[in-house]
């Protein structure tokens, strides 16, 4: 199923959980914890991404099209996320090349500037994708209890959503076994 | 402690069939099972915990805002706006951080949508002699909070034995210091402590206590709240989210009428109910 196609099909019927009802109906109510039109728990949203250790400046679509995607939510002043980092990168090493693999941090430039974050991510050794979710367009979705794991497939369905410490084992094998059902 | 449920005294007959044409301020007033809740009761039942659920009144504290200097009344809350309020202490700094970010994620949404002035936050520390002001007010930033908006207020007891009884006793959200020295001073033999506390073992979210009544709360969960302290469970390296189980951070919806709509046992828990879009629908519900 093409995503793109639905959801321009949704939008242009005007329905409620698309952004062109915002236009004749005004701001609804909202609800906001509704799913998108076709079954996901939310669009797509772009998330905007920074330039840091494996990473490069500019947005990300999540869940990404097309692809796994495999998003790891996190705080800088989060412990367990500090502690998570070290399976994080065994992961990325060994899957991340074939899926969409990112962290993403819900502060904001004033909680965590740049460089204060580009230093925590050296210093945890982070390689991958670094993304920032400022206004908790994404989180807010999942939760707040931070380090919270999300594995979509292509579709982008979510088929894993855990939050707490994980091992790279266990990401490695989720990941494994949405890439092969895929 | 008493828990008493308010069924609403309005004559619901008359005004429900303009509710929509009146727009705000009625529809608010009533819901469909004629209690004085705008929500309607949640889906998962909260059993019968102690503490205060969806249509009991959320019980009028007051306490001191330390940032602003001034007493804070949940009475005052009554006739102006909705509130959330969360138990807190600073040196928790993962599940209770939790708490903060995501109290901070409904106060954005607020202010996004116009809602900031229908809406109160207040985080209540239960470590007070830890938590001065500038803890609280340094918590609050690391941790997304606008602390400066009027809307939101950290609350601080006088003494920790204040705070731990408001929070075991007249609230019922058990709560425990996982770090701090003195509470593991303070609570001797877990036998007599379950004597005390034995009202509050059903304290935590019904849907995770199948009935077990008398169960030891250690047994329930791991070093989340539980209202006596075994030494064993607070070493330094067991720090709040523990190696296994459920903590129980607990959060309450409480509408301008000083009803709860929501009580969140276990908010820091996984669950759709817990999520911030669920829990922020249900706070744009009430104060529409």
């Amino acid at each position: 199923m093409r995503r793109r196609d639905v959801l321009a099909g949704a939008a242009s019927v005007g329905a409620l959980a698309g952004a062109g009802a915002l236009a004749v109906y005004g701001v609804p109510s909202g609800v906001l914890s509704d799913e998108s039109d076709d079954g996901l728990r939310h669009d797509p949203i772009e998330i905007e991404t920074v330039e840091a250790t494996g990473s490069d400046a500019g947005t990300q679509t999540i869940p990404a099209d097309g692809t796994v995607t495999f998003v790891d939510l996190f705080a800088t002043t989060c412990d367990i996320c500090q502690d998570q980092m070290p399976a994080l990168g065994e992961a990325a090493d060994q899957v991340g090349d074939d899926v969409t693999f990112i962290s993403i941090t819900n502060e904001g430039e004033e909680q965590a500037s740049d460089d204060e974050l580009t230093d925590w991510w050296d210093e945890y050794d982070g390689r991958w994708q670094l993304g920032r979710d400022p206004t908790s367009e994404l989180i807010v979705h999942y939760g707040t209890s931070t380090p919270i794991a999300v594995l979509f497939d292509g579709d982008g369905q979510v088929q894993w959503e855990e939050s707490g410490r994980k091992t790279s084992d266990e990401i490695v094998s989720r990941i494994e076994g949405v890439l092969a059902d895929d | 402690m008493k828990r008493r449920s308010y069924l609403g005294a309005m004559t619901a007959a008359g005004i429900t069939g303009v509710a929509g044409c009146l727009g705000d301020g009625v529809g608010d007033i009533l819901s469909s099972d004629g209690t004085d809740t705008t929500l309607d009761p949640p889906e998962q039942s909260r059993g019968d915990p102690i503490h205060p659920i969806h249509g009991d009144e959320f019980p009028t504290v007051s306490l001191p805002d330390p940032l602003r200097d001034e007493e804070i009344s949940l009475e005052q809350f009554e006739g102006d706006r909705a509130y959330m309020m969360t138990f807190i202490y600073t040196s928790c700094t993962e599940d209770c951080a939790t708490l903060v970010r995501l109290l901070s994620e409904v106060q954005s949404d607020a202010a996004e949508r116009g809602y900031e002035d229908d809406i109160a936050f207040l985080a209540m520390t239960f470590d007070p002699e830890t938590d001065g002001p500038e803890e609280l007010r340094e918590y609050g930033e690391t941790n997304g909070a606008d602390i400066e908006a009027d809307n939101w207020h950290f609350l601080r007891p006088e003494s920790n034995e204040e705070a731990l009884r408001l929070i075991n006793d007249d609230i019922g959200a058990p709560a425990d210091l996982e770090n701090a020295e003195q509470n593991h001073e303070e609570h001797g033999d877990e036998d007599s402590d379950h004597d005390d506390h034995g009202g509050n073992d059903d304290a935590d979210d019904g849907e995770q206590d199948d009935g077990s009544d008398d169960s030891d709360h250690g047994d329930d969960h791991d070093d989340g709240e539980h209202d006596h302290g075994d030494g064993d469970d607070h070493d330094g390296s067991d720090a709040d989210h523990g190696s296994e189980g459920v903590h129980y951070y607990t959060m309450f919806l409480v509408n301008d009428r000083g009803i709860v709509e929501r009580s969140y046992p276990n908010v820091t828990g996984d669950g759709e109910e817990n999520r911030p879009a669920s829990i922020i629908d249900n706070v744009r519900t009430v104060v529409e």
